[in-house]
């Protein structure tokens, strides 16, 4: 049935209008982290036995949140 | 990460680093390199065999790798009742090299073995091992 002009009407299509906009929002990506590394390997120059070896991997958040690093696991 | 006892090895060692990044939930991040030896030791072990009363003895020829010059402080045998030492330093066209003289003084037929610790100026390597094995057979 089409739906005819007047106060009853135009407040549903209101309403209906209202709860796509939430729907809409709700859908939207949150806001997250973004981890990036330029180098995640690094090779080194030859080392006598014995040495240790030690290298920095910066990792950089260009996301809007902060970014948690929960563990690092060698192996 | 620790090289010891990786001499002449290409090595790799991998870490998993957890993150709350949902597109990057897991980085793998990885070191490689080669493990040189701290020296050329040439032959490895003093190997002394012959008969009892003749001269017996051989040459070691220890050379410092570029990366890792050193001078040898001093020679001593960990148990040493049946060798004697003697180290002398050559000039080399880089760096210079040891020749560390191993004698027999063992006088009668039997085996022995024997550890040679040589003290170095490298703080990579204060300690090298020379094992030493002696068969001295009846004349």
């Amino acid at each position: 049935m089409p739906l005819k002009a007047g106060p009853k009407n135009a407040a549903a299509i209101f309403f209906l209008l209202i709860m796509f906009a939430g729907y809409a929002g709700a859908t939207e990506t949150a806001p997250s982290p973004k981890a990036t590394i330029d180098h995640p390997a690094f090779a080194f120059s030859p080392v006598v036995a014995g040495t240790e070896v030690t290298h920095s991997f910066p990792i950089a958040n260009q996301g809007q949140v902060p970014l948690n690093i929960p563990g690092v696991y060698a192996g | 990460m620790k090289t010891d006892g990786d001499a002449g090895k290409k090595i790799t060692q991998q870490a998993t680093v957890y993150t709350d990044d949902p597109q990057n939930a897991t980085i793998l991040l990885s070191l490689t390199g080669e493990v040189l030896a701290a020296a050329d030791i040439n032959p490895k072990a003093a190997r002394l065999i012959g008969t009892a009363g003749s001269i017996i003895q051989t040459d070691i020829l220890i050379t410092p790798p570029a990366i890792n010059p050193f001078d040898i402080t001093g020679a001593s045998a960990e148990d040493g009742t049946n060798i004697a030492l003697d180290l002398k330093k050559k000039p080399g066209p880089d760096t210079p090299h040891f020749v560390l003289r191993v004698v027999n003084t063992r006088k009668n037929p039997g085996r022995y073995a024997d550890k040679i610790i040589l003290k170095t100026t490298s703080p990579i390597s204060p300690e090298l091992v020379v094992r030493a094995f002696g068969m001295i057979r009846e004349n």
